[in-house]
């Protein structure tokens, strides 16, 4: 299928999505999944998790990720794969210690 | 990317509009790139000392206005959308649409940092702003861990950082918002309209992350 430009629906209901799961990550924060889970930063991991969905759906909405050239994609990519090396490393390390 | 609208001519070095068009879009997104980078690196340190002060990090992130911080967030939600629809309308040649969605956007961004302010407003009040009047005793009396300092030394620094964004893109949606001709593909054409929409984009991007990071690991 290929993809069609953006339309005004689409982009209310990204918005819609936003704010549910805006809703979604303030109410797991003042509920402490962790308490409800075994194991550690159960906290950060769904708060990150729930980000991440967002800014998945910003970018490949408002952003037209969708429509972009593949080229313009990876190097919108690099920078988060970079990011993702960084933080993983460094926490890597900081746990091991 | 369709071509809709107007018929326009690509700049001198370029062989097609489409080809102009592919070239800003990839400009941009290294920049945007880039942007990653630079907060990126704030984040990655953030993380680090909260791994290694967990507790502490805790009390600070307690310290702060979640309420206000997610008002903020869903302003930015609102603002983006409205971006959205402006770079949308400029597609269709709809220049009057164009300038009211980017005002809208103006707006909101306006409203971000009014709400910014009140909560720095708070800060002062509550004695928590480093370097000018932070205190180690909490109004209610209690002593304040020693790392909350630290927690809100990034606090600080990344707010400010993000604002500084958020009133670079006000700027910038204003330029749009009242020059914009998407006629014209030289100085205001879309091109540039998709550039600003894609850079408020961004600055929303930066606070969906930063709000969680800051506010809402409360335990």
């Amino acid at each position: 299928m290929a993809p069609r430009e953006t339309t005004t629906g689409m982009n209310l209901a990204v918005l819609t999505a936003l704010m549910l799961l805006l809703a979604a990550t303030v109410g797991l924060a003042m509920v402490n999944v962790e308490d409800y889970l075994p194991g550690q930063h159960w906290g950060i991991a769904t708060a990150m998790t729930i980000a991440v969905i967002k800014a998945a759906l910003v970018a490949t909405y408002f952003m037209h990720l969708r429509t972009t050239e593949t080229t313009t994609r990876l190097f919108a990519a690099a920078g988060f794969i970079w990011l993702g090396i960084m933080m993983t490393l460094t926490l890597i390390e900081m746990a091991t210690r | 990317m369709t071509d809709s609208g107007p018929i326009l001519l690509p700049a001198e070095q370029f062989q097609d509009v489409r080809q102009q068009r592919r070239a800003a879009t990839l400009g941009v997104w290294t920049f945007l790139a880039q942007e990653v980078l630079f907060f990126g690196t704030l984040f990655v340190g953030f993380y680090a000392m909260r791994f290694r002060y967990q507790a502490d990090f805790a009390e600070g992130a307690r310290g702060l206005v979640w309420w206000m911080g997610g008002l903020n967030t869903a302003v930015l939600l609102i603002s983006s959308f409205a971006v959205a629809q402006g770079v949308l309308a400029g597609h269709h040649g709809e220049n009057k649409w164009v300038r009211r969605w980017f005002a809208i956007a103006w707006l909101l961004g306006i409203g971000f940092l009014g709400i910014k302010a009140a909560e720095y407003a708070i800060d002062y009040q509550e004695q928590l702003i480093p370097g000018l009047n932070f205190s180690d005793q909490s109004p209610d009396g209690a002593a304040r861990p020693s790392h909350v300092k630290l927690f809100m030394c990034f606090y600080f620094v990344t707010t400010l950082l993000h604002a500084v964004h958020v009133i670079v893109g006000l700027a910038l949606l204003a330029y749009v918002a009242v020059v914009s001709q998407t006629a014209r593909p030289g100085r205001v054409g879309q091109n540039f309209i998709e550039g600003v929409g894609l850079y408020w984009h961004f600055v929303d991007l930066v606070w969906i992350f930063l709000y969680p990071t800051l506010y809402l690991l409360r335990h």
